[in-house]
C-alpha cells in the first residue's frame, strides 16, 4: 500500500514563466477579439498583436536573464523548470522566430483572404510550448511542452483547406508525431522505473551516488527518448515525414516547423542528455554519432533530386539537424554553447528564407516549384538577393552567420579529438559542399532569364518518317488534317499572345511585396550579415548559456 | 503464485508492441490513431507499475498528464481526420499520396 502523504504545494514563481505567460495572453486576447468583435478584423491587426506579444516575451526574457546573471540560476515550480541562461536564450530565439513569423504571415493572410486569428494564435501557443521545452527540467514537463508545441502544429499544418496536400501533411504529421510522442513517454516510464524520478536534477543526483547493477531497462528508456526526440527534430532515420509535411503545410506554418519546433526540441534534447544522462555518455554517444552521420549525408544527397523549394529546404533542415547533433556529440558546456549559437543563427536564416518563399508562393500558395523562381531577379532583385544571402548562409559561406554557426560546432568537435570526431568533421564538410549545390541551383535559377515565348523549343509533331510509314493511309489523312488544324490554331494563338503582350507585359505572379514581409526579410538579412561579420556578439551572448546542472 | 510488478511491465510491453505493429501494419487512419492511444496507455500501465514498486505517488500522477495529452491529441486528430475525409470516400492512409519524392 502506498503510505498516505501530505501534499505540499510548490511555491509558484510567476516571473519564471513570464515569457510563456505573455505568449498565452496574446493568443487568448486575439481569440477573444475575434469572438466578440462582430465586424471583420484586418489581419494586419492580429499580426501587430502577435508581433508586440513576441517582443514583450523577449523583453520578459531579457529581464529574467539579467536577473539570472545577478542572482544566479534557480529552479522554479518545485524543480519542474530550470531558470538558467541556456533556457532563456533559446526562449528568446523562439520569441524572435515568432516575431518574424508574425510579420511574414501578414502578407500571406491578406493575400489568401484568411480572416481570423487562428494561424497567429496557434503560432503563439505553439511557441509557448517551445519556450517551456527550453526551460523544462522534468521529463514529464518536457513531454507536456512538446505536446503543447506539436498539437498546435498539427492544426497549423492542415489549415489550408483549399489544397489537399495541406490536409495530407496534417495527417502525416499527426500520426507520426503521435507515434513519436508515445515512444517518448514509454521511454520516460522506463527511466522513471529505474531511477525513481522524472526530474532531471534528481536523475543526475541518482547517478552521482548510485550505480545500476542491471541497466538494461534504463538503456531501453534512454534510447526510446532519443528516438522520440529524433522524430521531432527530423533526424535520419526518423525524418521521413518532414519533406511531405514541409511541402504540404501552408508556408508560414512550414517556417514555424523549421524554426520554433526545432529550437524547442533541440534545447530539451540537449538538456536531457547533457545533464541527466551525462553519466551514460559512453552509451548514447555512438547512437547520436550514427544519427548525425546519416542526417548529414541524407540531408545533402536528398535535396539534390528535389524540384520543390520547400522540399529542398526540408532536406536542408535535416542536414542542419545533423550539424546540431554534432554539438551534442561534443557534449558538456562547450557543445551546448556552440549548439545555442547554431540555433540562434539558424532561426534568422531559416525564417528569412521562408519569408521570401512565402512571398514567391503567390496567391494560392502553390508556386513552390524551382521553375517558379526563374527570372525572379529581373522583377524583384531585392527579393532574390536576400534569398541568395539566406541560402548562402545556410551553405555556410563566410561573413554570414551560417559560417559562424558551422565553424563553432566543427571547431568544438575537432578540438574534442579522436578519430571518430575527425571523421565526422570531414563528413560534415563534405555534406556542406554537396548541399551548397542545391542552394546554388535555386540562386542560379533566380538570376537566369525568365521564360519567354522564344525560349520554348517547338516539339516536332511527327517524330520520324519511319513511324509515319507504318501508319495506315486513312490515319495518315486524319493526322495531316489534325496537323493543319493544329498549325492554324498555333499560329492563331501566337498572334493572340503577341497582341496581348503588346498591350500588357507578362503578369508578375508575385505582385507588390507586402511591407510586413519586407520588414521580416530585412530583419533576418541584417541579422544574418551583422552576426556573421561580428560573431563576437553571439559568443558573448552564449558565454552564460549554461545549464543549472 | 504471486503476481509481481514485472508482470505488469511485461503486459505493458506487449500492449506497446501491439500498438507499434498495428500502427505500422494497418492502413486506416482511425485505427492508426487508436494504436497510438494503445501505446500511450501501455506507457501509463508501466508508469503505475513502477510507481507501485517505488512506493511513489509521482508515477501515478504522471499518468494523469499522459491521459490529458492523449485526450487532447485525439480531439485534434479526429477533427483533422473529419475535416479532410469529408471530401474523400474512405479514411485510408494509402489515399494520402499526392506528395512524393
Amino acid at each position: 500500500m502506498l503510505a498516505t502523504q501530505t501534499l505540499t504545494l510548490p511555491k509558484i514563481s510567476y516571473w519564471a514563466i513570464a515569457p510563456e505567460a505573455i505568449l498565452v495572453g496574446g493568443a487568448l486576447l486575439m481569440l477573444a477579439m475575434s469572438a466578440t468583435i462582430r465586424s471583420k478584423i484586418d489581419p494586419a491587426i492580429f499580426s501587430i498583436i502577435t508581433f508586440v506579444t513576441s517582443l514583450a516575451s523577449i523583453g520578459a526574457g531579457v529581464i529574467l536573464y539579467i536577473n539570472v546573471l545577478k542572482h544566479g540560476k534557480y529552479l522554479a515550480f518545485d524543480g519542474a523548470l530550470s531558470v538558467d541562461g541556456f533556457g532563456i536564450i533559446v526562449g528568446m530565439a523562439v520569441g524572435v522566430a515568432i516575431a518574424i513569423f508574425a510579420l511574414g504571415s501578414e502578407g500571406f493572410l491578406s493575400r489568401e483572404g484568411w480572416d481570423g486569428p487562428e494561424l497567429l494564435a496557434l503560432g503563439l501557443l505553439s511557441g509557448t510550448g517551445a519556450e517551456l521545452m527550453a526551460m523544462a527540467n522534468d521529463l514529464i514537463m518536457i513531454f507536456l511542452a512538446l505536446e503543447i508545441l506539436s498539437i498546435a502544429l498539427y492544426v497549423l499544418a492542415g489549415m489550408d483547406g483549399r489544397r489537399t496536400a495541406s490536409g495530407e501533411a496534417a495527417i502525416k504529421y499527426l500520426i507520426l508525431g503521435g507515434f513519436s510522442s508515445a515512444i517518448f513517454v514509454y521511454g520516460i516510464a522506463f527511466v522513471y522505473g529505474t531511477t525513481g524520478s522524472t526530474n532531471l536534477a534528481q536523475i543526475a543526483a541518482f547517478f552521482a551516488t548510485n550505480l545500476l547493477a542491471h541497466d538494461g531497462l534504463f538503456l531501453v528508456g534512454m534510447t526510446l527518448i532519443l528516438v522520440g526526440f529524433a522524430f521531432k527534430v527530423a533526424a535520419v532515420p526518423f525524418h521521413v515525414w518532414s519533406p511531405d509535411v514541409y511541402q504540404g503545410a501552408p508556408t508560414p506554418a512550414t517556417s514555424f516547423m523549421a524554426s520554433v519546433a526545432k529550437l524547442g526540441a533541440f534545447a530539451a534534447l540537449l538538456r536531457v542528455f547533457l545533464s541527466a544522462f551525462i553519466s551514460y555518455k559512453q552509451d548514447w554517444q555512438p547512437l547520436v554519432y550514427g544519427i548525425a552521420f546519416a542526417s548529414l549525408l541524407l540531408g545533402a544527397f536528398g535535396g539534390l533530386v528535389q524540384n520543390n523549394v520547400k522540399r529542398m529546404l526540408a532536406y536542408s533542415s535535416i542536414s542542419h539537424a545533423g550539424f546540431i547533433l554534432l554539438g551534442l556529440v561534443v557534449g558538456a558546456e562547450l557543445g551546448a554553447q556552440r549548439v545555442v549559437i547554431y540555433l540562434v543563427a539558424y532561426t534568422f536564416i531559416v525564417m528569412g528564407a521562408f519569408s521570401v518563399i512565402t512571398v514567391v508562393g503567390g496567391k494560392g500558395d502553390n508556386n513552390h516549384d524551382i521553375s517558379n523562381y526563374r527570372g525572379l531577379a529581373r522583377e524583384h532583385p531585392w527579393l532574390s538577393g536576400s534569398l541568395a544571402l539566406f541560402l548562402m548562409a545556410q551553405a555556410g559561406v563566410p561573413f554570414t552567420v551560417g559560417f559562424v554557426a558551422k565553424f563553432g560546432v566543427l571547431s568544438a568537435l575537432a578540438s574534442s579529438g579522436g578519430v571518430g570526431s575527425y571523421t565526422l568533421v570531414i563528413v560534415a564538410l563534405v555534406s556542406s559542399v554537396i548541399s551548397a549545390f542545391y542552394y546554388l541551383r535555386i540562386v542560379v535559377v533566380t538570376y537566369s532569364s525568365p521564360v519567354g515565348i522564344g525560349a520554348i523549343e517547338p516539339e516536332p509533331l511527327v517524330e520520324s518518317t519511319h513511324v509515319a510509314s507504318e501508319l495506315e493511309s486513312s490515319k495518315m489523312e486524319e493526322l495531316s488534317m489534325e496537323y493543319s488544324a493544329l498549325k492554324v490554331a498555333i499560329d492563331y494563338d501566337i498572334e493572340e499572345i503577341e497582341r496581348a503582350l503588346d498591350e500588357s507585359p507578362l503578369e508578375d505572379p508575385i505582385g507588390k511585396v507586402p511591407l510586413s514581409s519586407t520588414i521580416a526579410i530585412s530583419i533576418s538579412a541584417v541579422a544574418t550579415v551583422a552576426l556573421g561579420v561580428f560573431p563576437g556578439i553571439l559568443f558573448a551572448l552564449v558565454s552564460h548559456a549554461t545549464f543549472l546542472f | 503464485m504471486t503476481v509481481s510488478v514485472s508482470w505488469y511491465v511485461i503486459l505493458g510491453a506487449i500492449l506497446f508492441t501491439i500498438g507499434v505493429v498495428g500502427l505500422l501494419v494497418r492502413r486506416n487512419v482511425l485505427i492508426m490513431l487508436m494504436c497510438i492511444e494503445l501505446m500511450l496507455n501501455a506507457s501509463n500501465l508501466t508508469f503505475v507499475s513502477f510507481a507501485r514498486q517505488h512506493q511513489d505517488v509521482g508515477g501515478q500522477a504522471d499518468v494523469f498528464f499522459v491521459l490529458v495529452v492523449a485526450a487532447a491529441e485525439v480531439v485534434v486528430g479526429l477533427a483533422i481526420i473529419v475535416s479532410i475525409f469529408r471530401k474523400r470516400l474512405g479514411a485510408t492512409a494509402d489515399d494520402l499520396s499526392s506528395m512524393k519524392g
